[in-house]
């Protein structure tokens, strides 16, 4: 576990004294370490921690430490939860993420993603932090423990595109503020059919199914 | 041949560059690399705009440049083509933009949505593609 916790969140983390002062139970808001002490008791465990810059956050959004979902991951049993700090998402897992094929390669692609400085490129805009916890709410919901890591790019609006090739799909899941950019792209290669669908776990796994895992 | 009407023949070549990090991806099936839908997005640099760079393939000819030299704004990005006349199919103009580091530079003109956009990817031919990849991952 201090292997994990060193190699995967190198940070802040199991610390009491590195609770930022000002920030606590009176005013509703902590930081990652005082996140992660508060989960300690749970079996969930910190598998990775995506930092962000604050001032990429967009206006007007309230990011709650709290804000904290549960998905029971009926096909492997294992409980993910994503917590939105103030500048980190941090996410737990019941499970060591080694055995979760898709994990830890997702938290290091969108980990670069927002690390996208601006100004830096010029065609490159920085994934916004809310469609990155939006993207691995998602794929923490639909995707099987032996699904292959999609492959993922930023869109100019902020938002996160993951795609897969494989299992003679090609797949493409964007996460975006524009409803109409939004949504579940599958291209059928044998048949050629195009399909344009909700972003729904149900959707997802209807149509895609097992075909993105990786061969065992 | 007709050119549309900005002067661009169908035939003409458009030359997108592709970022070496984010627009290429792996084909499992077909064990080649794919240009990313996401490399066909109109820019939002300074503002958001309906058109998306390109290099034009007749000004390059004509100045005696090769469509490797496409990239020559970056040389580490990779370069795919289009033609006119695939992209005025899809509801798309193409105008020139002559630009001091690039005179062949030129826009693709239009609401590109996510289907359109996979569309351009799977049409796109790779001029200059990454290097051979030695193993699955």
């Amino acid at each position: 576990l201090t292997t994990l916790q060193k190699t995967i969140a190198p940070r802040r983390f199991l610390s009491d004294t590195d609770v930022t002062p000002g920030w606590g139970a009176s005013s509703g808001w902590t930081n990652a370490a005082h996140v992660v002490r508060h989960d300690w008791d749970d079996p969930c465990q910190p598998v990775g921690v995506l930092d962000y810059l604050a001032q990429y956050a967009p206006k007007g959004t309230f990011w709650s430490p709290h804000k904290r979902w549960m998905s029971p991951f009926l096909t492997t049993n294992v409980d993910w939860s994503i917590h939105r700090t103030e500048g980190a998402i941090v996410v737990f897992a019941s499970d060591d993420p080694l055995n979760v094929e898709w994990l830890t390669p997702t938290i290091n692609a969108l980990n670069t993603l927002l690390a996208i400085e601006d100004a830096d490129e010029e065609a490159l805009s920085p994934a916004d932090p809310k469609n990155v916890s939006r993207a691995l709410g998602f794929l923490s919901e639909a995707l099987p423990r032996n699904a292959a890591p999609p492959s993922f790019s930023p869109l100019n609006d902020g938002g996160v595109q993951a795609e897969w090739h494989r299992g003679g799909l090609d797949v493409e899941v964007i996460f975006s503020d524009d409803p109409d950019e939004s949504g579940i792209y599958v291209h059928d290669k044998a048949t050629g059919e195009e399909r344009e669908l909700p972003l729904t776990r149900a959707v997802f796994v209807a149509v895609v199914g097992n075909r993105l895992n990786v061969a065992a | 041949v007709s050119p549309n009407e900005t002067g661009v023949a169908p035939d003409v070549e458009l030359y997108r560059l592709v970022h070496p990090e984010y627009h290429v991806d792996w084909d499992h099936d077909e064990n080649r690399w794919r240009v990313k839908s996401s490399a066909f997005q109109n820019s939002t640099k300074p503002v958001k705009s309906d058109r998306m760079s390109v290099v034009l393939g007749d000004t390059l000819e004509n100045e005696g440049r090769s469509p490797e030299d496409a990239r020559r704004t970056k040389p580490t990005w990779y370069v795919v083509s289009l033609t006119t006349h695939f992209v005025t199919s899809e509801q798309q103009e193409v105008e020139r933009d002559p630009i001091p580091e690039e005179p062949a530079h030129g826009n693709v003109v239009g609401a590109k949505n996510p289907r359109r956009r996979s569309r351009f990817a799977r049409a796109a031919r790779w001029i200059v593609e990454p290097p051979p990849r030695t193993s699955e991952g």
